[in-house]
């Protein structure tokens, strides 16, 4: 291998870094009919570890507002709790932060 | 139903009619969990393993399988709970069936029976509309098997209703 061909090798990784750590992920909870409001409490206070009054806050905008921003992280951070939330039935997505 | 709080565990008191619908209930949530999700109704896959956050994070779909997997391995981790709690409501006592749940098993009950919830209101097209319906007059003017999803939905959400308020003052 050339001493030339490093660089090419080293620049994706450097993207995937800046991927990782830099860019952050916004975590959405979605409304839908049939969950009840005292259980998505709940589960943002299990998933997120949010106090009761921080995870009534969002529920009530999920509530109202068809969807709240319950989390801005980095991707490997946002993708754990897209699936937790997601396994305990909530309606959730990701979004780059803009 | 009538529930209580101990120092490690709830105790959820049912009458045999209660017990055999939650035994049923528990029953079907357990044989659902042991299905891939190609193998289920559609829509209950859709409600269950829905893919709409994969895609919009740009997930590839070799990701997006294994991220499938991994929701069907945290699903299938309960089965074994599932087992000891229908074992539990196959033994009635004097008119009236006690359930034993651990306090750190208590949110493993609550999203099976959310996730029954969801499979009642999918498989049988039940959405805010019918959701917003109370009264029995109301309920009697759907098919059958939305008024049955419904009953089902309704009394799993008394259940749920129940653990959560004696979860209630519990910090993360």
């Amino acid at each position: 291998m050339s001493i030339e061909a490093l660089p090419e090798i080293v620049e994706p990784t450097e993207e995937k870094v800046k991927e990782a750590f830099e860019k952050k992920w916004n975590v959405i909870t979605w409304n839908d009919p049939v969950n009840l409001m005292s259980y998505v409490v709940f589960v943002f206070m299990k998933v997120l570890a949010f106090t009761k009054e921080r995870a009534t806050k969002h529920m009530l905008e999920v509530h109202h507002q068809g969807k709240s921003v319950v989390a801005t992280e980095t991707r490997e951070k946002a993708e754990l709790y897209h699936q937790q939330i997601q396994a305990h039935g909530l309606i959730v997505t990701l979004e780059e932060q803009t | 139903m009538r529930t209580s709080r101990q120092t490690d565990h709830l105790t959820l008191s049912f009458n045999l009619l209660e017990c055999r619908i939650l035994r049923h209930v528990l029953e079907q949530i357990r044989r659902n969990y042991t299905c891939r999700p190609e193998e289920l109704d559609p829509r209950v896959a859709s409600a269950w393993y829905s893919t709409r956050g994969c895609k919009s994070a740009g997930m590839t779909a070799e990701e997006t399988q294994e991220w499938v997997a991994n929701l069907r391995e945290i699903k299938g981790n309960c089965l074994p709970l599932l087992e000891q709690w229908c074992g539990q409501l196959a033994a009635p006592q004097e008119g009236h069936v006690q359930l034993r749940v651990k306090l750190h098993d208590a949110a493993t009950l609550l999203t099976a029976l959310n996730d029954q919830r969801l499979l009642a209101a999918s498989g049988s097209d039940i959405g805010q509309t019918e959701m917003d319906l109370h009264s029995p007059t109301d309920i009697a003017t759907l098919p059958a098997a939305q008024q049955n999803a419904l009953f089902q939905i309704h009394f799993l959400a008394l259940v749920m209703e129940e653990i959560l308020a004696q979860l209630s003052d519990d910090s993360p």
